[in-house]
């Protein structure tokens, strides 16, 4: 006698990888940090246990890489496009007394030369920008090194 | 009839079905762009100082004595002998201050107690902070948290003017 076997395709059982995959979704969602593209992966900032939270609106970031390079987001920029930079972003906050309410951040690598941070902070001040914020890391661990 | 309508039924009934692959497919398609793409946060912050709105500079037998009581000078610049020979010196109001930010003090806690110190003798007084061009940016950092760590409010650097000879810059 032939016994007529019920065909049946043989599924695999997915539900418990997608839960996994909506798990992982959320959690990258939760941790992504998306609000601070324009600073620079390349640049290891300084220790400092004083370091606040950054709080600046609208912040002209100019990145100072270790070997002196300085970036403004992903362009690469020499002394005179920094300047025009500096020049645009601080006329949109410049008061009557022609002083700038603009910040600049300024992020240095921790073993870059001072002459460089120096350059922008020079530029700065010569478009009457006066207010600067230095980056730093609260990390503890890097005063391991 | 009606048997014949209830084994039709029978035969064709099958649980409802919602296709999950479009679904799937987009949540590991954003699975991937946010694992690509994040960034972890980091305990990356900031310092705030000032810039002097003076430009220029004064040499330093015009800075009269009451002016130097008044006002904390931190210099920092490129010295040592021997194998420190480029360690960083760090001297406050013309004082060394024994700093070395990379190995033996490297949260800067020796100028973090004299300039403590000088707080509670001098009252509130303006800091400049003078760093050299060839000193490392961590060490400036290192004096500027000290001194916010001092409770000093007022806190500048100063620009040397002749950055624009090297930076091959058009004078104003």
């Amino acid at each position: 006698m032939k016994i007529k076997r019920e065909e049946e395709e043989a599924q695999v059982n997915m539900t418990p990888m997608i839960d996994c995959v909506f798990q992982l979704l959320i959690f990258f969602m939760l941790i992504a940090d998306m609000s601070n593209m324009a600073t620079d992966r390349e640049i290891s900032l300084p220790y400092a246990d004083k370091t606040v939270k950054i709080d600046i609106n609208d912040p002209v970031i100019v990145n100072v890489r270790r070997d002196g390079t300085m970036w403004v987001g992903s362009e690469q920029v020499l002394e005179n496009r920094l300047i025009q930079i500096l020049k645009h972003e601080g006329d949109r906050k410049r008061g009557a007394d022609g002083i700038s309410e603009q910040e600049i951040f300024i992020r240095g690598d921790e073993f870059c030369k001072w002459e460089n941070v120096q350059k922008v902070m020079w530029h700065a001040q010569d478009q009457a920008i006066y207010k600067i914020k230095l980056g730093s890391s609260g990390d503890p661990n890097k005063i391991r090194k | 009839m009606a048997k014949k309508r209830r084994k039709w039924a029978e035969s064709n009934e099958k649980e409802p079905e919602v296709n999950m692959t479009p679904m799937i497919d987009c949540v590991f398609q954003l699975l991937i762009f946010f694992m690509v793409g994040t960034r972890f946060r980091s305990e990356d912050g900031v310092l705030a100082a000032n810039l002097p709105r003076d430009k220029g500079q004064r040499p330093v037998e015009h800075i009269n004595k009451k002016e130097e009581l008044e006002h904390v000078r931190i210099k920092l610049f490129l010295g040592g002998s021997g194998v420190a020979m480029s360690a960083t010196v760090c001297q406050v109001n013309q004082q060394s201050i024994p700093f070395d930010t990379l190995r033996a003090d490297p949260a800067g806690e020796a100028l973090k107690a004299h300039l403590m110190g000088l707080q509670r003798t001098g009252g509130n007084v303006p800091v400049t902070i003078d760093g050299e061009f060839q000193v490392p940016t961590r060490d400036v950092v290192c004096a500027l948290n000290a001194a916010i760590s001092a409770g000093y409010k007022e806190i500048n650097f100063t620009v040397p003017d002749f950055l624009r000879r090297g930076g091959g810059l058009k004078p104003r």
